[in-house]
């Protein structure tokens, strides 16, 4: 019983190393992680220069910006970028857990911050809403716009709406 | 060496913190995919706290190796600018209206939030925790971290604002007479970021492009007038 497992483990190595796992998908994804990466240190380091908006915005802006004009292509960063959002709940999961921490402070100011989240909520779902209902123009016609293109914009929605 | 005397140092090691959250996030996962009301994160945290309770460890304690984890909400960040730059192409017609919008849901989520707070007596660190609690938990942490308010507050209002958004947001735009599927997801994304997004994504393919799109862009301006704040504040 012990050997079989060892053998198959010893077997899915060598798949591995021999390239069964879809190397290309690997390489993928860390072609992605590295443009990413490099935006964040980007981002970082224009932060510390003294931009006071936070590096992770600075490296998104910088990295739409490459995108727009086209330094990165869309293929190279699509899987990682999806792969991220996918699990940004694993990321925030530490920190939620420090709420076990704040009991006495959230008992507190309970009525506080229940108020703000309701009104600012109702708040802002009503001004969008309302403001995209007078200013966009009734018809959603977009001449010259691929079919194709929308498919794969609305299908990637699936994959990047994060929970 | 007797390591069951010294299991104490197997828990305080880094390793353990990222293993046990690995291990509440799968099934958490799981969870989520079965009964589709569960959401990941209550059921990824609350297993997590059971066993930081039961061992008699402190948060910190937790959050050393943990903090390996919440890193990597810099990075996600960054891949935001993919779904915003891709759905911005789908919708580049309507974009500057629609960034006329978010922004001014944007400005309008971010005062309503600190001025209710501010007028019931909050203290300013909570105050400002709730100052970005529309945008997506990543950009929202940082925001709250340059207004010095406490991550923690502002992450527990950010997933309550989208669980609230995904329910009722839907309905109450419908009464107000919102129909169109631009407004109802520039709405949806605006006040609810990924979690009111995800629930748009069986109902209309539109709506969940703008919204998935205004959700990167309210994170996006939510931080600029964030650093206006944090200036006029000094």
């Amino acid at each position: 019983m012990q050997r079989g497992a060892g053998d198959e483990a010893a077997a899915l190595l060598v798949a591995a190393c021999a390239g069964k796992f879809e190397n290309r998908r690997m390489i993928d994804y860390l072609r992605g992680l590295g443009i990413i990466l490099a935006f964040q240190l980007l981002g970082t380091l224009l932060h510390k220069v003294g931009i006071p908006i936070p590096g992770g915005v600075l490296g998104l802006l910088a990295f739409y910006l490459a995108m727009s004009a086209g330094l990165v292509k869309l293929k190279w960063v699509e899987r990682t970028s999806s792969f991220l959002l996918r699990h940004m709940v694993l990321m925030f999961v530490p920190l939620t857990v420090g709420l076990m921490d704040m009991g006495v402070l959230l008992q507190k100011q309970a009525l506080a911050i229940t108020a703000s989240l309701v009104v600012s909520l109702l708040a802002v779902l009503l001004t969008t809403g309302l403001l995209g209902r007078w200013l966009l123009p009734p018809e959603p016609v977009l001449p010259g716009l691929p079919l194709e293109g929308m498919d794969e914009a609305a299908s990637g929605a699936t994959g990047e709406a994060t929970r | 060496m007797n390591w069951m005397a010294n299991w104490m140092l197997w828990v305080r090691n880094p390793v353990f913190s990222v293993a046990l959250t690995l291990a509440a996030y799968g099934p958490a996962l799981a969870l989520h995919r079965r009964w589709r009301w569960i959401p990941p994160i209550v059921a990824g945290c609350l297993p997590i706290v059971a066993v930081l309770l039961l061992l008699h460890e402190p948060y910190a304690e937790y959050n050393r190796g943990g903090s390996y984890l919440s890193w990597w909400l810099g990075p996600a960040t960054v891949a935001l600018a993919v779904p915003m730059y891709r759905h911005g192409m789908a919708l580049r017609l309507s974009l500057p209206r629609l960034v006329l919008i978010v922004l001014a849901g944007s400005v309008v989520g971010m005062v309503t939030a600190g001025g209710t707070a501010l007028l019931l007596g909050a203290p300013l660190p909570v105050v400002m925790s709730t100052v970005p609690k529309s945008v997506t938990t990543p950009i929202a942490i940082e925001v709250c971290k340059e207004l010095k308010g406490i991550p923690q507050i502002t992450i527990a209002l950010v997933i309550l604002a989208g669980l609230l958004a995904a329910s009722f947001g839907a309905p109450l735009l419908r009464l107000v007479g919102v129909k169109d599927d631009r407004a109802v997801g520039a709405a949806m994304g605006t006040g609810g970021h990924g979690i009111a997004t995800a629930s748009l994504v069986r109902t209309s393919e539109m709506q969940a492009t703008v919204s998935s799109w205004a959700m990167a862009a309210a994170g996006v301006f939510t931080s600029l007038l964030a650093a206006l704040l944090a200036l006029f504040l000094r």
